[in-house]
């Protein structure tokens, strides 16, 4: 007589969950809500949205994302897919003018958001590197927080800014470089 | 590739603890200030928002997420398949009728790399090093487009496509 045994199930990847999501799978959304909740949050943080703004923009972010799912062909990662939605949400949301404090990302973006909650938690180094970001060109500033924060590839970050990796290994270059000097 | 730009590629999944330092690495870190420096720049922005993301109600978020789906289906995805097919005839058209009725534009027929060079505004502000420096990359003298590119300060504040352009060249 066999003895039972339980085979460990791999986890799905994320396009076998958007897959299964539209096929009615909501099992599916949720796991990938929370595999990717907390890079999207520090990511959209980065980018200058308060603490208090983290919940709201992510909700809309993976609402569009989701609403959207059938135009995903999987060219480039569920991630970075993501990302993408969720910096023109957090444009959108500052466009409409609701919350005019934050960010205007064409021009010189980022806010000088009053967030006592979460910048009080930040070390000395995050406070001057989240003020620094804030003298960055857009793009540099994007490719820097994908690349040096979130640890994708520079394929990756082209498909995500809709670049070619070389460009964005010389914005990351000189994003790095200007950071230095400004945190010197 | 030179060792300060090899650890510059490899400080993200470092950061990150996708991986460790070598020894070699570990060492070349500890002596190169410039190193030193992007190294804390990279654990600062590894570390950035940790205080945003806790905050997050995961649960909170998936189920109004849901439920706002649930209230509002999913949309066609605009690039099917037959929609490409129905649009690209009709845009290749458009643009045939209106190079036929307006002339093509100038612009598309003078496109010689060596002209991209001078279109480029921020090479006006280049100063005799820099420029120096550029003109070595075309010529074949600057063996390091990375060094070039790092004396040449307000070439990071040019458009991709102008990037693409200098990149194009400089890889030959």
């Amino acid at each position: 007589m066999r003895a039972l045994s339980i085979e460990p199930v791999a986890p799905r990847g994320d396009e076998a969950l958007v897959t299964a999501y539209q096929a009615g799978d909501e099992g599916a959304a949720s796991e990938l809500v929370r595999r990717h909740s907390a890079g999207l949050a520090r990511y959209l943080h980065g980018l200058g949205a308060p603490s208090a703004d983290v919940n709201d923009l992510l909700q809309e972010a993976f609402f569009r994302a989701f609403r959207a799912a059938a135009s995903f062909r999987g060219d480039s990662s569920f991630r970075s897919w993501l990302y993408r939605i969720g910096a023109n949400a957090a444009k959108d949301h500052y466009r409409r003018g609701r919350n005019r404090v934050m960010l205007s990302i064409e021009n010189r973006d980022l806010v000088d958001a009053a967030d006592p909650g979460g910048e009080a938690e930040a070390t000395e180094a995050e406070d001057r590197l989240h003020a620094a970001l804030k003298l960055l060109p857009p793009k540099q500033r994007d490719v820097f927080l994908l690349r040096a924060q979130q640890g994708l590839a520079y394929d990756e970050i082209a498909v995500t800014l809709e670049t070619t990796p070389g460009a964005a290994r010389v914005h990351y270059h000189h994003a790095v470089k200007r950071l230095k000097e400004a945190m010197q | 590739m030179n060792p300060c730009h090899h650890l510059s590629d490899r400080m993200p999944e470092v950061a990150g603890q996708a991986s460790r330092w070598t020894a070699d690495e570990a060492e070349h870190l500890l002596a190169c200030q410039d190193c030193g420096a992007e190294w804390r720049l990279v654990g600062a922005a590894v570390t950035m928002g940790h205080g945003a993301a806790v905050r997050v109600n995961v649960d909170q978020v998936a189920e109004r997420v849901l439920a706002r789906l649930r209230e509002a289906p999913a949309v066609a995805a605009v690039g099917r398949p037959w929609v490409r097919r129905a649009m690209l005839p009709a845009a290749a058209a458009a643009v045939l009728v209106s190079a036929v009725w307006f002339g093509w534009p100038a612009s598309a027929v003078q496109e010689e790399p060596t002209a991209l060079v001078a279109v480029l505004p921020e090479l006006d502000d280049l100063d005799e090093t820099e420029l120096a420096s550029l003109v070595g990359v075309f010529t074949g003298t600057e063996a390091d487009p990375l060094r070039t590119l790092d004396a040449a300060e307000s070439l990071g504040d040019l458009s991709d496509s102008e990037l693409e352009s200098l990149l194009r060249l400089m890889e030959g």
